[in-house]
């Protein structure tokens, strides 16, 4: 049988038929659901867009947003604070600095105590001067 | 009543002509696409969406040509863009598509020659199309042109070619 024979064979026969009324109702039935989805998606993306534009008229329009902070003035405050100075804090320059060392020192633990070490290397410092004064007057 | 005078009570706001043009063309449409996509759970949605496509478009029909002919070319436009897809879907499962498995469901023309079946859709497509139009639905090179958007003699030039595949893939069995 030649091809065109062959193709010809299987033309006349109509292979598949489908429902012509349940067909219109599915298909009805799709496009009032894809004009309400098509609908909707406008409703939402309008929405957003008169959300948006509404807030960004407010933000702009708004006198208060802005101003709030910017009427502080913060060095004010910071003068203001430094005219009542706190007197447990107050310290002369020197009393500051040995509290200070006593404060460092005090808490180091390693060897004895902090001071006495102090104490040893000025004993040290003392003996060693005297060592030199020594020397120079022998020779 | 003729397609032109449905088509223009349905321009004229009268729903129902539409109806009347689907009951109508239904079953060719619904063949021609069960031919293009291969099976007929494919070819009951791209009908779908071909009629759909066609309710959207049809106040802005002109009848330049006849309906059928404008059906039939949203058909073939719909049937290309499910081809498109589909291998790019293949391409991407690497051939372990479940639902190309499921829609490989023998359907009553590839039951009575799956040989020739099978050798149609190994065609390409432009040449499966033109096969289909002309033999399948019976429409003259020049309705075939028109629906496919090229020239009477490229149409016949692609039958041509099909039809020389055809036979030689199935050349030994003549």
């Amino acid at each position: 049988m030649s091809i065109e024979r062959r193709i010809n064979s299987l033309k006349g026969r109509s292979h598949e038929s489908g429902d012509a009324e349940s067909f219109l109702t599915n298909l009805k039935g799709e496009i009032i659901q894809r004009d309400r989805r098509r609908q909707n998606i406008i409703n939402s993306v309008s929405g957003l867009i008169v959300a948006l534009a509404m807030g960004v008229g407010i933000y702009i329009n708004n006198p208060t947003v802005d101003s709030t902070f910017a009427t502080v003035d913060v060095s004010e405050i910071i003068i203001d604070l430094s005219d009542q100075p706190d007197s447990i804090t107050v310290f002369d320059d020197e009393e500051f600095i040995v509290a200070s060392m006593d404060y460092l020192i005090g808490g180091t633990e390693l060897i004895s105590t902090g001071w006495s070490i102090i104490e040893d290397l000025s004993l040290y410092n003392y003996l060693e001067t005297g060592a030199k004064i020594s020397q120079e007057e022998r020779s | 009543m003729k397609d032109g005078d449905l088509v223009i009570r349905f321009q004229n706001g009268e729903e129902q002509a539409f109806d009347e043009l689907v009951r109508k063309h239904y079953p060719t449409t619904l063949n021609l696409l069960v031919r293009l996509a291969g099976n007929r759970m494919d070819a009951d949605d791209l009908c779908q969406e071909t009629f759909i496509r066609a309710y959207r478009s049809l106040r802005k029909f002109k009848a330049k040509s006849q309906f059928s002919t404008w059906l039939y070319r949203i058909a073939v436009n719909v049937a290309n863009t499910h081809h498109r897809k589909e291998k790019t879907r293949q391409f991407l499962s690497f051939g372990h598509d479940p639902e190309a498995i499921a829609a490989a469901d023998p359907i009553e023309p590839r039951k009575l020659d799956p040989e020739m079946w099978d050798a149609i859709n190994s065609l390409p497509q432009k040449q499966k199309m033109v096969l289909t139009l002309r033999i399948f639905q019976e429409l003259p090179f020049k309705v075939v042109a028109s629906i496919l958007n090229m020239s009477e003699n490229s149409a016949k030039v692609n039958y041509h070619h099909a039809i020389e595949r055809l036979k030689e893939r199935l050349g030994e069995k003549e």
